[in-house]
């Protein structure tokens, strides 16, 4: 009997021994979790412990000891992400439970990692559990100075000097204008160190929002690259000649559309980059004051200037 | 009799039409282009080109000092492409306070001094003028002060 007691006893313990070598790194996921492979184990774990009850949620989430705190509520699946990542900052408080928050996912983490609790379990996102992605407003920047004309060729000099000072460079020169670019970051001190070099007479400062025109030629870049692998898929299938021409054909199309919109982009991404001055040294033309401004009806005022006085 | 009445009459309306509204004051170093223009306008120059000139105009529309002050500024700014570089206030001989705009501006490549000055009373527009390239202008910088110090409006 004993014998078989203890074969039994030891069958049981060796049965049980590969759940433990499983169980134990598991358990050790997040701590040292650097890498973005550790980081998706944690989330694969987690995702598991979900479906799971919630006592047994909070058991799993149970690692103080590991430097983890994933005790909140499923929205702290975020929370366990961010901390495996960075492991070094405070994670924030979680947000309460069912707010649009808990669905969004923390904006440093790529959408790889959101995917995968949300699409093997099968769940479905409710309607407050859409992804909303934050982008950055892009803003092109464009400034046009008017300098009184006095000491022009100095000034030039001093506004190319600013541009490159401001890790800038110069667009364009002549004798009358410049035109600088500067990071955009660095435009208002730009600006401000423009107006300390003379006399300004006027300032126009216009701000382009092209956020959407980018995303727009992002997606239609993104559909087009889709496009040229199906067409690339079928020019690799086709067996007959007229095909093949045909397919390079639409191939060709689709490659120069790619080239445009990459153009489109680098350049609305250079333009935000790198905001636009031009330091114009010259009198505004009586076309643009009519704009703006009336004439007073005292003809002696406009006979006033050196011309008029060294004409002797 | 008859004859001598209108001898003087003719004498007072000459002489009025030539007084001046003010009396310039010519500094060292100019000379006063004289009979060249109205009897409302002065003009002195150097030998190197630094000329100053008066006119008075009548004040109308009837503006104060600082309307007419504000008026030349933004026409040598905006359409003039001037650059105003200082302002300041002066006094003529009989004591009335004016102000004196310096403007700088290119004459091609060179740099100019343009001086405006303007004293405003009642009836009357004083515009005392200033102007030259630069390195002359600053050379008779007190010769310039001087004429306007020295100008007495009537």
């Amino acid at each position: 009997m004993r014998p078989k007691v203890i074969l039994a006893l030891s069958s049981v313990i060796l049965g049980l021994l590969p759940a433990c070598s499983v169980a134990a790194p598991a358990r050790s996921y997040a701590a040292p979790a650097r890498s973005m492979g550790d980081v998706g184990m944690a989330s694969e774990s987690v995702a598991a412990s979900r479906e799971e009850s919630s006592e047994d949620a909070l058991t799993a989430s149970g690692g103080d000891e590991d430097g983890i705190s994933l005790a909140s509520t499923p929205g702290g699946v975020a929370l366990g992400l961010r901390q495996a990542e960075g492991n070094a900052a405070p994670a924030p408080p979680p947000p309460p439970p069912g707010s649009k928050k808990d669905a969004a996912p923390p904006k440093e983490a790529p959408s790889t990692q959101t995917a995968p609790s949300s699409e093997p379990t099968g769940k479905k996102l409710e309607g407050d559990g859409t992804v909303a992605v934050m982008r950055a407003p892009m803003l092109v920047y464009t400034a046009r100075v008017n300098m009184a004309v006095y000491e022009v060729k100095s000034s030039l000099g001093e506004v190319e000097s600013l541009a490159r000072s401001l890790g800038g460079f110069l667009a364009r020169r002549n004798d009358q204008s410049i035109t600088i670019r500067v990071p955009a970051t660095r435009f208002d001190e730009a600006i401000r160190r423009i107006e300390k070099l003379g006399d300004m007479l006027s300032r126009d400062v216009q701000v382009e929002d092209v956020t959407e025109e980018f995303h727009d030629t992002e997606i239609r870049l993104k559909n087009a690259r889709a496009v040229r692998e199906r067409l690339e898929q079928l020019l690799a299938k086709a067996t007959k000649v007229e095909e093949s021409i045909q397919i390079e054909k639409e191939l060709e199309r689709v490659a120069e559309t790619i080239d445009r919109l990459e153009g489109r982009m680098k350049f609305l991404r250079d333009r935000a980059a790198f905001s636009t001055i031009t330091v114009t040294f010259q009198p505004r033309s009586s076309a643009e004051l009519g704009k703006r401004r009336f004439n007073l009806p005292v003809p002696w005022i406009y006979e006033l200037g050196l011309g008029r006085l060294l004409s002797l | 009799m008859r004859s001598r009445v209108d001898s003087i009459a003719l004498f007072a309306l000459l002489f009025v039409a030539a007084c001046r509204p003010f009396e310039p004051a010519t500094p060292p170093g100019f000379v006063e282009l004289e009979d060249r223009y109205g009897r409302t306008e002065y003009r002195a120059t150097t030998a190197d080109g630094v000329v100053i000139g008066i006119r008075s105009f009548d004040n109308d529309p009837k503006g104060e000092r600082a309307f007419w002050v504000r008026a030349l500024e933004n026409r040598m700014r905006d359409m003039g492409g001037y650059a105003l570089l200082e302002k300041r206030e002066v006094k003529d001989r009989a004591g009335l306070t004016g102000t004196q705009l310096r403007f700088g501006h290119d004459e091609g490549d060179e740099p100019y001094l343009y001086y405006l000055t303007i004293f405003v009373t009642d009836d009357r527009v004083f515009v005392l003028e200033a102007g030259g390239a630069r390195p002359q202008m600053q050379r008779l910088a007190e010769q310039i002060d001087w004429s306007v110090k020295n100008f007495l409006h009537h």
